[in-house]
């Protein structure tokens, strides 16, 4: 008996030897995403076989949910995918870790990482996420139909783009047979537009709390009345990017991220380019809003040396040329100055976007930002009300959150 | 009714169990916690209550008082239960914010303490006679899913309403009726819950009228009525998701089967899901559409249990089919109608999933539930959202107690 007993015991002290340690990522659910992040991961635990990485991925419209219901029920993961607006507010309830210096620096990051990708990851100093999921807002348009409509080169700056969408949104009487512009207030493509108009946000009294500016009520005045006036697109039209991929839309703005899902679906004979998002005639300002997830550390991860090493791996120069294939942009610099990479004419217009880009003013984990789109975009729209009021009305929305939140 | 020697012997065991766990740490981790180092409500040390109970406990066990034991018993579980809120104190030993932690930081004093008690217990509750003790124990798995997933959350609701209360800060500061004023005061709770009843006024009328129509056209025709009874109860059995998915494609601005049956017609097309003024009215149609075939077996069970007689005497009479279903029919299945008429309303106010899925809170089609779920969910401000909750459920039982009362005084007419 005494025997039996002292070989459990001494298998026990072996097996706790050998033990691996276990990585447990989570990330929302896109069929590339998964395959990728899932080669990688066997490519880095047949290197560190001390490390087993456990991927599981999550539906987009339940991830948030459920990442930090888990967290706050003591079963989450070990890294995660969150959005890079959020790392203050998740900094602030202690759940997200600093990465271990032994590892990587923040001024490593500083020195290879594209600057608008890090900003929001370093805080006080201190380095918190590795960006991932980076895109900037880019107009597609439709070299067909431009060419149908005489129209040589995309539209250099708002005037143009204002002419060029009316020139190419067709009407039958009531019913609008091909759109100018789709647009329907996606809250980043307003955002780069108040940006560009010279909207700074910043409350210089309280960095908690937004202002209103005159620049973001033309911003929005100008989008909305692309829609009520001019006429471009009407949302009865259909969808935005559906239409587009139909042939029968000129122009889109979206991430780009669109540039491999607006081939999909599409009809053979659309043809597109990328541009950059037209400047702005009197500033003469050439901005594009940059999003992006971070991928973090948490709190409760036992080995954090080992988790930050995964990160590092799978946000590296090689991680990140395969990364490109599935629409996110790069942030190392390296692998945004790649020859080969840049070959493709459309991508080097994308990549060359974080060069101007400035990242989103959206703060915190439920993307405030949204506001514009909720309850001013939509409300200009559809029920004629004045793009100062809900400017001013969305203002107040995002600044009650963020009191909320964050005092 | 008195405990046999035995029982008294293994009670007495589970007591001393029980003070065994007294001398050893109640959480280990980063350092050791006994149980004099917790403090109970109004900062009564827990070692001095729980032995206070715990000498209850043994004085019962050697008075043979089954009853009494049965209490200081169940006294000494709660105790045992409470040290998981005890978080302050245990998370010296695991560093925390969560309150389910506590299990990675409980050691051998928690559960010396817990083994004492359940033995306790189930000494104590096997002493009873079985006649006495069997339909509590038939009824407790029930009680006891309902008591934890229905009322504790609802109960827990009040108390998290008075709290600035976000899950994921460990502080949750209370805040009196702060939330609520706010709730009274916020012009998008308001209009949510207009959304609502735009939305329940269109749902619950039209679902009764329908059902109730096809609901009497099977009673009428009874070839075929097994069949009918399962066409009309597909929807109902159809998981929502799927019918939501399923309607978004049909109402496709460009591609869906709603608008291709308009432009067959030559009418001008519909933007069903993203235009205000519509989008509500279209995800009715789906609930109505979904919702049938329940309230038609419902309907079909009352209108089978009419007596026939009483049919049969009031064609003897000479009632015409109309007279029949106005004088005869419709009067006795008040008790159905008022049973869907009751649980419609509640059922529509809440709408939540196939707005969730189908707009998205878009299109002015952000009802009371899905704001309130947006509130708690995303903006992580459970305090408000609970609230807000509150504010709800009262307006839903005013309802539910006017129609109640208004069914009630049809009924003495």
């Amino acid at each position: 008996m005494k025997r039996y007993a002292l070989l459990i015991l001494v298998v026990m002290l072996v097996s706790v030897f050998f033990a691996k340690t276990t990585v447990v990522h989570w990330m929302h659910h896109s069929p590339a995403r998964a395959e990728i992040v899932g080669n990688l991961a066997d490519e880095f635990m047949k290197a560190n076989p001390d490390i087993e990485i456990v991927v599981q991925t999550i539906p987009e419209g339940e991830y948030k949910t459920k990442l930090l219901a888990a967290v706050a029920a003591g079963s989450g993961p070990d890294v995660a995918q969150v959005p890079a607006r959020s790392m203050t507010e998740l900094l602030d309830y202690g759940i997200i870790s600093e990465f271990p210096s032994k590892v990587v620096t923040t001024q490593y990051m500083k020195d290879y990482f594209m600057p608008a990708t890090i900003e929001s990851l370093i805080i006080n100093n201190k380095l918190y996420g590795i960006p991932t999921d980076v895109q900037t807002i880019m107009l597609f348009y439709n070299t067909n139909l431009f060419k149908a409509a005489g129209i040589k080169e995309p539209p250099k700056d708002w005037n143009e783009l204002r002419e060029d969408a009316i020139k190419l949104a067709k009407w039958d009487g009531d019913k609008m047979i091909q759109a100018g512009l789709g647009i329907e207030g996606y809250h980043p493509v307003i955002e780069t537009f108040m940006v560009m108009n010279g909207a700074t946000f910043t409350d210089p009294k309280n960095s908690n709390r937004i202002v209103v500016e005159d620049a973001q009520v033309q911003a929005m005045k100008f989008l909305t009345d692309l829609v009520t006036k001019d006429k471009v697109y009407t949302r009865k039209f259909g969808a935005r990017y559906t239409m587009f991929r139909q042939n029968v839309q000129a122009m889109v703005f979206g991430h780009g991220a669109m540039l491999g899902s607006l081939q999909v679906g599409a009809v053979p004979e659309l043809e597109f380019k990328v541009a950059p998002v037209p400047k702005n005639p009197v500033t003469g300002e050439q901005k594009t809003v940059l999003t992006s997830w971070a991928l973090v550390i948490m709190d409760s991860c036992r080995n954090k040396e080992a988790a930050a090493k995964w990160l590092m791996y799978v946000s590296s120069e090689n991680a990140q040329k395969q990364w490109i294939k599935t629409g996110e942009l790069p942030s190392l610099k390296s692998v945004i100055n790649d020859k080969e990479i840049r070959k493709d004419e459309r991508l080097a217009v994308i990549l060359d976007s974080l060069n101007y880009a400035v990242p989103t003013k959206s703060k915190g984990w439920a993307d405030p930002f949204s506001k514009f789109r909720d309850i001013g975009f939509n409300e200009v729209i559809n029920k004629g009300a004045d793009p100062k009021k809900v400017v001013e009305n969305a203002v107040l929305e995002i600044n009650k959150y963020l009191a909320e939140t964050f005092n | 009714m008195e405990l046999t020697k035995k029982s008294q012997l293994i009670a007495i065991f589970g007591f001393i169990i029980i003070v065994a766990g007294f001398f050893f740490p109640v959480t280990m981790g980063e350092r050791p916690i006994f149980i004099w180092e917790f403090s109970f409500l109004f900062n009564a040390n827990m070692a001095i209550v729980f032995g206070v109970f715990a000498i209850l406990t043994f004085v019962f066990a050697m008075m043979r008082k089954t009853n009494w034991l049965l209490s200081a018993a169940i006294c000494d579980l709660i105790l045992v239960l409470s040290f998981v809120f005890m978080l302050g104190t245990w998370k010296q030993s695991v560093p925390s914010k969560f309150y389910l932690h506590f299990f990675r930081a409980a050691s051998i004093g928690w559960y010396l303490l817990l083994a004492g008690v359940v033995l306790v217990l189930i000494v104590t509750l096997r002493s009873l006679p079985k006649k006495k003790v069997a339909p509590y124990l038939f009824i407790l798995p029930m009680l006891l899913g309902i008591g934890f997933l229905t009322f504790f959350p609802a109960i827990f609701a009040v108390y998290v309403s008075f709290r600035k209360w976000n899950i994921m800060v460990p502080k949750k500061p209370f805040v009196g009726f702060d939330n609520y004023i706010k709730a009274f005061q916020d012009k998008y709770f308001w209009d949510s819950l207009l959304i609502s009843f735009k939305y329940a006024i269109v749902v619950i009328p039209s679902k009764m009228i329908l059902a109730y129509f096809f609901a009497l056209l099977i009673y009428a025709i009874p070839k075929f009525k097994s069949f009918f009874r399962v066409v009309y109860f597909l929807p109902t059995v159809t998981s929502v998701i799927a019918v939501s998915v399923i309607w978004s494609w049909i109402y496709h601005p460009s591609f869906g089967l709603a608008n291709y049956i308009l432009e067959m017609f030559r009418l001008p097309t519909v933007d069903w899901l993203g235009e205000p003024n519509i989008a509500i009215f279209s995800v009715a149609i789906v609930s109505i559409w979904k919702g049938i075939g329940y309230d038609v077996i419902i309907f079909l069970a009352g209108l089978n249990a009419i007596s026939e007689s009483v049919i049969e005497a009031s064609e003897i009479d000479g009632a015409t089919r109309w007279q029949k279903l106005k004088y005869i029919i419709t009067p006795l299945m008040r008790p159905s109608l008022v049973l869907i008429f009751i649980t419609s309303t509640i059922g529509a106010i809440q709408v939540f999933s196939e707005i969730y899925m189908m707009t998205g809170g878009n299109a002015d089609t952000k009802t009371a539930v899905f704001y309130i779920w947006e509130y708690g969910f995303t903006r992580l401000n459970m305090g408000y959202a609970s609230a807000m909750s509150m504010i709800f459920f009262g307006i839903i039982l005013i309802i539910t107690l006017i129609q109640m009362r208004v069914t009630k005084l049809l009924k003495e007419e």
